[in-house]
């Protein structure tokens, strides 16, 4: 979302021309199409601008749906032009035209029945407490933000999470009615599901009697963070919103929790992408890891601020999935190419995207919490 | 053409060969390539004028599928522009008369890399950083840093006759390639000979090095590497008048010094690019030299090319100010560090002997200056590439406030070029380094190769009768 219409148009003008960032687009490296990259897309954006093009033109709304804004060309970009934001600017125009993909309007359906993009019928939170161990408290510490991917998809996250709380006896609440945070709509130009979600879930939090948010999901961390107050969702005054991995990472350091049990398999991480840039949630899962895994903790080659996509970003999965999977082989190609047997992410998105990708590959995929859970 | 029965026959036969993933006929595929790097093709879409655009991209993944795609389009007498990375600045890729944009981006593979001769053979399609990073993997490396790096090909590399900042030690990609595969406009594929340097009659290599796509798609290409050196080390110098700057780059050439790099930026230049994008506060002629290979050995050649400069008074800046300024090399070409729109501007680029270097460039300039200068035209140059005999001049025209009717800034684009262009004729310069000459500057062509030409002409027409490689461009 730009602040201004200058800063947009400056945004377009400086990208449509520029092939800098090319080999740093993955859907680009995929297709080899030069509307596949960030120049490409800036240049259609430009042309509906001047009239060159008009939204209905053929081949609008897939370009601009086959992107992943995953940060990275605006990591790489020396100018630091977020041509990702364009993009969902694009589809946010896509979207109010009625021009966008199908699965747009799919989603939005699924979340507003179901309060999650997958259209599964949810249980209570309660029903995790009880697996995941532990209760509810009236005097929480912490409240915990599952996140639709960990309340349906990657539900032994949530389990996890609440198994180390109830080991470290830390007083937490879950939040009533969690329903998606609404990034997975942002992100694919329905801003007003996104909104509508964003709105629904400040006023869960309003309700929450703790004053600090642990998230488990890198998106809706984000999203927290960084969108809801521009979409009229305040969070509550004195909230403070942070990834469960800054959350461990804390204990660990005063020593309120202890790793009893090293990890003996070699393993590597991948950094989600709403941690590794956006949000830069970069050391605390390294601190973790290597306090879990020591020397058997090797990183990829492409880490840290220039992590490349789990192919889960952007919404493409949904709405082109022939793409994803193969953004998914390229990320499990690097992981492999460190000689790990574990894949660790700290986002379940990006571990249902990897688990897509793993058929006949000697590698398992984990979520930190998970690995920290079997470790205390 | 779009409408017509024989454009869905075409695109059928296109499918048929690259599959349907491989074609895109869509409104707005198309419009993506309908600029490249050059101003002129980028001011024309800045003022909302349509791009010339092509009929079909088609995206193969084989050297087999990309001849039979000539061989459609020899039969049906249609264009096929070869595109790379789009980073031409002279409008190499313009689909001036439709056709086929044959995007060669899916032909990335690396196919053998050879430790023991220092080769690498990949296809070439394969985007240039990619395959330096493939290659520093092995502890190798290519050597070849254009500004493009990031987004030009393997085969654009060859096609334009490139050179990388560190061509001065490495050379330019034409001195790196020992064969190539290459699918003849009527659809043949050849392989040149294993080896560049032979006796065994005239170098057919060498007819595709530099064509720009239009004597053939060159496929594949087994190029030279480097082991990575053992150290890169950067001085900076800072000396008043540009003169001595390059005197001391031709005494650091002609006795063999063997620098990895020596750039030379003139005062103006230093004003407008070292301390905007490097934040060196420095006035003058700026220049770095690098150095790379066994320490020893870069010690002392360090120290040789500190007496030369010294010696004609540069101020030496040291190691801080060359090394900032390698660690930033690409930074000079993102927004908004580089030339951009609104800005009329042109890179214009030669290559003389070191006697003519000097006079080169004054005649440059002051056609420039003084020439354009109701449109307060200004001049910049810096001297990047050299050799033992000579040196390159990168040098570039900018105009604060051209005109906004788009044919009238184009016609004073041109007007400088020619300008520019003669100049470099009358000084004993060539009409191109390593930019290439694409549509812009095919025009001089038979001005640059005089009685030569003629026989380009015939070889063109021999080895591509129906005229479908890359119309219009290098002066065909």
């Amino acid at each position: 979302m730009f602040f201004t219409e200058a800063e947009r148009l400056e945004t377009i003008r400086a990208c449509r021309d520029c092939p800098m960032c090319h080999m740093i687009d993955t859907v680009a490296l995929i297709t080899g199409r030069e509307s596949n990259t960030p120049r490409g897309r800036a240049m259609i954006l430009w042309g509906l601008e001047k009239g060159l093009l008009s939204w209905e033109s053929e081949g609008v709304t897939p370009i601009l749906y086959r992107a992943f804004l995953d940060g990275l060309a605006q990591e790489w970009c020396e100018g630091n032009y977020d041509n990702d934001e364009l993009v969902i600017d694009g589809r946010r125009i896509l979207v109010e035209k009625g021009l966008a993909p199908g699965a747009v309007a799919d989603i939005a359906a699924r979340i507003q029945s179901t309060g999650n993009p997958y259209g599964i019928q949810e249980q209570d939170g309660s029903a995790l407490v009880k697996r995941g161990g532990g209760k509810i408290s009236l005097t929480p510490e912490i409240a915990v933000f599952f996140g639709s991917a960990a309340r349906i998809q990657r539900q032994q996250v949530a389990e996890s999470f609440l198994e180390i709380l109830q080991t470290l006896k830390i007083p937490f609440e879950i939040l009533e009615g969690e329903t998606d945070s609404g990034f997975l709509s942002y992100q694919l130009g329905d801003f007003k599901t996104a909104g509508d979600q964003a709105r629904k879930m400040a006023a869960i939090l309003i309700k929450s009697r703790a004053k600090k948010l642990v998230v488990l999901g890198a998106s809706d961390f984000r999203m927290l963070n960084m969108r809801y107050g521009r979409l009229g969702a305040a969070l509550p005054e004195g909230l403070q919103v942070v990834h469960v991995t800054e959350f461990l990472s804390q204990l660990l350091d005063e020593k309120k929790m202890v790793i009893r049990k090293k990890a003996k398999s070699p393993m590597t991480y991948h950094d989600p992408c709403s941690l590794a840039r956006f949000t830069y949630v970069v050391d605390p899962p390294r601190k973790l890891l290597k306090a879990l895994a020591g020397e058997k903790f090797v990183e990829m080659e492409w880490s840290g601020k220039k992590a490349h996509t789990c192919g889960a970003c952007g919404g493409v999965p949904f709405t082109y999935p022939e793409i994803s999977e193969k953004a998914v082989a390229i990320r499990i190609e690097q992981a492999m190419r460190t000689g790990a047997k574990i894949l660790v992410s700290a986002d379940p998105g990006c571990e249902i995207s990897f688990l897509k990708g793993l058929a006949g590959k000697n590698l398992e995929v984990k979520n930190l919490v998970e690995l920290l859970a079997e470790a205390l | 053409m779009r409408t017509t029965l024989l454009y869905e026959l075409i695109r059928e036969e296109l499918c048929d060969v690259v599959g349907e993933e491989g074609v895109d006929t869509s409104e707005a595929g198309l419009f993506c390539y309908g600029a490249d790097y050059s101003w002129v093709s980028r001011a024309w879409v800045d003022r909302a004028q349509k791009p010339p655009l092509p009929d079909f991209i088609v995206l193969p993944q084989s050297t087999d599928e990309v001849s039979k795609v000539l061989k459609i389009a020899n039969r049906h007498k249609i264009p096929v522009i070869p595109y790379g990375g789009g980073s031409g600045v002279n409008g190499g890729i313009q689909a001036l008369y439709g056709g086929i944009m044959l995007d060669l981006k899916r032909m990335k593979k690396v196919i053998r890399i050879d430790e023991q001769s220092f080769t690498v053979s990949a296809q070439c399609g394969i985007n240039g950083q990619h395959l330096e990073w493939e290659m520093n993997r092995h502890g190798l490396t290519l050597a070849h840093y254009p500004a493009s790096e990031y987004c030009a090909t393997l085969g654009g590399y060859l096609a334009a006759r490139g050179s990388g900042t560190l061509s001065t030690k490495y050379g330019k990609a034409e001195e790196m390639v020992l064969s190539m595969e290459v699918v003849l406009p009527t659809g043949e594929i050849i392989r040149t000979l294993p080896v560049p340097r032979h006796a065994t009659g005239p170098g057919i290599m060498d007819l595709f090095i530099g064509s720009e796509g239009t004597l053939g798609v060159i496929t594949e290409a087994t190029m030279r590497l480097d082991p990575i050196p053992e150290v890169r080390e950067f001085q900076g110098f800072l000396f008043q008048r540009l003169e001595d700057g390059i005197e001391a780059a031709r005494r650091i050439m002609t006795r063999r010094l063997q620098p990895c790099v020596i750039r030379l930026y003139d005062p103006p230049s230093t004003a407008r690019f070292v301390q905007r994008v490097l934040g060196l506060q420095v006035e003058g002629a700026y220049m770095v030299v690098g150095t790379d290979g066994w320490k020893e050995m870069v010690d002392l050649q360090k120290k040789k090319i500190a007496e030369i400069c010294t010696g004609l008074e540069a101020r030496d800046l040291g190691p801080s100010a060359g090394e900032a300024w390698w660690k930033d090399r690409y930074k000079f070409y993102f927004p908004p560090f580089c030339p951009d729109l609104p800005e009329l501007f042109g890179t214009l680029d030669s290559v003389t002997t070191f006697d003519k270097l000097i006079p080169l460039y004054q005649a440059k300039k002051e056609t420039i200056e003084e020439g354009f200068k109701d449109f307060g035209a200004r001049y910049t140059a810096h001297f990047s590439h050299w050799f033992p005999w000579g040196g390159m001049i990168y040098d570039r025209f900018f105009i604060e406030k051209p005109p906004q009717d788009p044919r009238e800034a184009i016609q004073l684009h041109n007007r400088i070029w020619a300008a520019a262009v003669r100049a470099a004729l009358g000084a004993g310069g060539v009409i191109n380094e390593h930019h290439g000459i694409g549509l812009k500057l095919g025009y001089y062509m038979p001005e640059q190769f005089g009685s030569a030409w003629p026989f380009l002409v015939g070889l063109k027409k021999m080895m591509d009768p129906n005229n479908i490689m890359n119309p219009g461009k290098l002066g065909f």
